[in-house]
C-alpha cells in the first residue's frame, strides 16, 4: 500500500450525473454548505480526473448516459478506490438499489431530497472517508515499522504474539534465554509497543499474522 | 281553222292537231297536198322520238330519286335500330348502375329514378316520376332546393354542380341517409336538366367510424401500455428539475442566511426555468396518456407551430440550437385535434434537438420549420422540420418509426411511432426524406378543412 500520510485536505464533494441542472444545483447548495463541491457530467470524466488520494465523497447518479452509476462503482472498486459512494436515484429504482448495496454502497438517497438529509449523508460519508483513511494511515505507518525488523525479530514477533513464553520461544529457536529476552526489548521498542496486548492489536489490524 | 298558219310546237299539240285532220272528211283530206301530209307525218315522227327521249330521261330521273329514297328509308330504319338499341342500353345501364341515378328538369321535377335509387330510398320509380327532389332532402336543405336551381339558373353559380360532395338524403321512412353526390347538367331541346348520381355512402361511413374507433382505441391501448413503461421514465424525467429546483431553492436559503446575496439570482433564475421545464414534461404527459375524445376543429398550422415552438424554447436555448420559422401566410385552415398535432410536433421538435445535442458544442444546431400548401388529389398543407443535427444512415430510416427503437439510453422510441399514427389518423403523411443532404428532414401533411357546409 502507497498511502503515507493522513492527508490534510479539505475533503471534496464530488458530484457525477449527467443532467447538468441536478449538477449545477447540488453543487450550489453543497458550496453554500461551506464545503468545495465539483461536478462531473459522465463517469468518465471523473475517473479521468479523480486522484484517489483526495479525501472526499462521491454523490453518484445511478443512471446515466453511457456508463452507469453502477458500471463506475464496479470500476472503482476494481481499482481499490474505496471513496465513500452516496447514489442518488429516481424513485422506484428498487432493483438497481439492491445491485448497488451489494456492491458495498454506502448509502442511497432518493430524488428529490431535502438539504438537511442529502448534507447528513454528506457528512456521515466524509467522516467515514475521513476514518478509513486514516485507518490506512495507521496500518501504513505500523507495516513500515515492521519493515524495520530483523528476520530473526520478525520470528520472535510471530512466536510473541502466539503467546509463547520466552522459555518456549529459546526452545524453539534453539537460542539463548536472554537472547530471546533482547529481541523480545527491540521487537517492542521498534514497532512502538506499549504492551503485549498493543503488540497483538498492531499484528491484527494490519493482518501480519 | 288556224292550224296551218299556228304550227303546233308541243307534242300534245301536235298530236291533237293530226287527229283534228285524220277526223276531216276525205273530201277536205283530199285537199290536202301530199307534201302535206308528208311534212305532217315526219313532224309527227320528230315529235315521237323526241318526246320518247323526253320521256326515257324522265324515267331515268325518277328511278334514280327512288333509289335515293330508298336508300334514305333504309338509312332512318338503321339509325332507329341504333337508336334503340342505344336506349335499351341506356336502360339498361341506368337500372342496373350501383348508383343511384336521378334526372330532374328545372323545376326539380323527376324524370329519371332508377333502380338504385329505389333502393337508396325506399320509393317506386312510379312514386317519385314528376315529384319534386326535394322529396329527397332533409328538411333544412329541401326548401332551399329550389332556390337553388333558381340562382343557378340566374347566375350560373353552383356549389355542387362538376364537383361532387357528401350529402344527406331523406329515405321514404324519413331517416337519413349519407350520400356521395354528382350532379352534371344536360340540355333537352331548349329544356335544361340536371342529373344527379348519388351513392349510399351508410356502410363506408360504418367503416370508417369503426377504424377510427379501433385506431381510438388502439391508440389509447398502447397509451395506456406505454404508461407503466413510461412511469418509470417520466418520473425520472420530472424528477431531474424537481431535484433541481430543491436544490436550488435550498442553496438559496442558505445563501441568504450567510447574506451572500449576489449568487441568489442566478440562483432562483436557474429554480424558475426548471419549474417551467417540469411543467412543459407533465403537459406532455397529460395530452398523451389521457383518453380524450379527439375534437376535430379547423384550426390553423401555423398558430399551432408558434405554441409548440413556444413551449420549446427554453430547451432550444439550453442545447443552444437556433429556431428559424418560414411559415407561408396566409394558408387554409386544417381541420386537426390541435393537441394531437401539438404533439406531434414536440415530438419532432425534441429528437432534433436531441440529435443535435450529440454534435460538438461550435457545431452550428439549426432547426427550421416550414409550412406550405401542396397540390395532391386535394390541397394540403405540408409542414417540415429539417435539422443540422447527424441525420439518419439509410438503415434506420427502416426502423425509426417502429414502436420501441431508440438509441437514447433515455428514449423510448414511441415519439415518432406515436406521431405517424396520429397525422395517419388525420388522413396525412408523415415520413422521412431519405436524400436530406444534411442533418434530418422530417415532413407531414395534413388535408386541409372543408369549409363550405354541407347540402344543397
Ligand atoms: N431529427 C433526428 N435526427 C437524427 N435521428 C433521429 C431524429 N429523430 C429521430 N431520430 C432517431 O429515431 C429514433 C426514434 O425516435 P423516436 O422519437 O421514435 O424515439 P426516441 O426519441 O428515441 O424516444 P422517445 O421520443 O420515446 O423519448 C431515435 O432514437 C433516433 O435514433
Ligand atoms: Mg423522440
Amino acid at each position: 500500500m502507497a498511502r503515507t500520510t493522513v492527508n490534510e485536505q479539505k475533503p471534496t464533494v464530488f458530484i457525477v450525473d449527467d443532467e447538468c441542472a441536478v449538477r449545477d444545483a447540488l453543487g450550489l447548495l453543497i458550496e453554500s454548505a461551506g464545503l468545495p463541491a465539483e461536478g462531473f457530467k459522465s463517469a468518465c470524466a471523473f475517473l479521468e480526473a479523480y486522484d484517489p488520494d483526495r479525501p472526499g465523497c462521491l454523490l453518484l447518479d445511478v443512471r446515466m448516459k453511457g456508463m452507469s452509476g453502477l458500471d463506475l462503482q464496479e470500476t472503482l472498486r476494481k481499482k481499490n478506490v474505496a471513496i465513500p459512494i452516496i447514489f442518488i436515484t429516481g424513485h422506484g429504482d428498487v432493483a438497481i438499489s439492491v445491485r448497488a448495496f451489494r456492491g458495498g454502497a454506502v448509502d442511497f438517497i432518493e430524488k428529490p431530497f431535502d438539504d438537511h438529509t442529502i448534507l447528513n449523508r454528506i457528512e456521515e460519508a466524509l467522516a467515514r472517508d475521513a476514518q478509513s483513511r486514516e485507518k490506512h494511515a495507521a496500518i501504513d505507518q505500523i507495516l513500515r515499522r515492521y519493515e524495520r525488523l530483523t528476520p530473526r525479530e520478525r520470528e520472535v514477533m510471530k512466536l510473541v504474539i502466539g503467546s509463547r513464553s520466552n522459555k518456549q520461544i529459546a526452545k524453539i529457536l534453539g537460542i539463548s534465554h536472554r537472547t530471546v529476552d533482547a529481541h523480545r526489548a527491540r521487537v517492542m521498542e521498534k514497532m512502538g509497543a506499549d504492551s503485549l496486548a498493543d503488540l497483538i492489536a498492531m499484528a491484527l489490524e494490519s493482518e501480519i499474522v | 281553222m288556224t292550224q296551218d298558219k299556228s304550227k303546233p310546237t308541243q307534242p300534245e299539240d301536235l298530236l291533237r292537231h293530226a287527229e283534228a285532220l285524220l277526223r276531216q272528211s276525205p273530201t277536205d283530206l283530199a285537199r290536202l297536198s301530199v307534201e302535206d301530209v308528208q311534212s305532217l307525218i315526219d313532224e309527227l315522227r320528230a315529235d315521237r322520238l323526241k318526246l320518247e327521249q323526253r320521256i326515257e330521261a324522265q324515267a331515268d330521273e325518277l328511278s334514280s330519286t327512288n333509289r335515293k329514297l330508298n336508300e334514305a328509308i333504309d338509312q332512318i330504319h338503321r339509325v332507329k335500330q341504333a337508336l334503340s338499341i342505344r336506349e335499351k342500353k341506356l336502360d339498361a345501364i341506368v337500372d342496373s348502375a350501383v348508383d343511384g341515378i336521378i334526372t330532374i328538369d328545372e323545376n326539380g321535377q323527376i324524370n329519371t329514378f332508377n333502380a338504385a335509387s329505389e333502393k337508396i330510398f325506399g320509393y317506386s320509380e312510379e312514386e317519385m316520376l314528376g315529384r319534386n327532389v326535394s322529396l329527397l332532402m332533409p328538411p333544412p336543405h329541401r326548401d332551399r332546393h329550389n332556390g337553388c336551381i333558381n340562382r343557378y339558373l340566374k347566375t350560373g353559380k353552383s356549389t355542387i354542380i362538376g364537383v361532387g360532395r357528401e350529402v344527406e338524403g331523406r329515405r321514404k321512412d324519413g331517416s337519413v341517409v349519407p350520400l356521395q353526390l354528382s350532379v352534371t347538367e344536360f340540355t333537352i331541346g331548349r329544356d335544361r336538366c340536371f342529373a344527379g348520381i348519388v351513392r349510399d355512402l351508410t356502410e363506408q361511413k360504418r367503416n370508417e367510424r369503426e377504424k377510427r374507433a379501433r385506431l381510438d382505441e388502439l391508440s389509447h391501448v398502447s397509451r395506456l401500455c406505454l404508461v407503466g413503461e413510461m412511469a418509470s421514465g417520466l418520473a425520472h424525467e420530472l424528477n431531474q428539475p424537481l431535484t433541481a429546483i430543491a436544490s436550488y431553492l435550498q442553496a438559496c436559503q442558505r445563501l441568504i442566511d450567510a447574506g451572500s446575496l449576489e449568487k441568489l439570482k442566478p440562483a432562483l433564475n436557474s429554480a424558475e426555468r426548471q419549474a417551467l421545464l417540469a411543467g412543459e414534461i407533465i403537459r406532455r404527459m397529460r395530452a398523451f396518456v389521457s383518453k380524450r375524445r379527439t375534437t376535430m376543429a379547423p384550426t390553423n398550422i401555423n398558430a399551432l407551430i408558434q405554441e409548440a415552438v413556444g413551449l420549446c424554447e427554453a430547451n432550444c436555448r439550453q442545447n443552444s440550437v437556433r429556431l428559424e420559422l418560414k411559415l407561408a401566410e396566409p394558408l387554409p385552415d386544417v381541420c386537426v385535434d390541435s393537441v394531437q398535432i401539438e404533439q406531434v410536433l414536440l415530438n419532432l421538435i425534441r429528437n432534433s434537438i436531441e440529435a443535435m445535442a450529440e454534435m460538438p458544442t461550435d457545431a452550428n444546431r439549426r432547426l427550421l420549420i416550414e409550412t406550405g400548401s401542396c397540390e395532391g388529389s386535394r390541397v394540403q398543407i405540408q409542414v417540415t422540420l429539417k435539422d443540422s443535427g447527424p441525420g439518419l444512415a439509410g438503415d434506420q430510416i427502416d426502423h425509426i418509426f417502429k414502436p420501441f427503437h431508440t438509441t437514447k439510453p433515455k428514449g423510448m422510441g414511441m415519439g415518432l411511432s406515436i406521431s405517424r399514427s396520429i397525422i395517419e389518423t388525420h388522413n396525412g403523411r408523415l415520413w422521412v426524406d431519405p436524400d436530406a443532404p444534411d442533418g434530418a428532414a422530417f415532413h407531414f401533411t395534413l388535408p386541409i378543412a372543408d369549409g363550405s357546409d354541407n347540402g344543397e
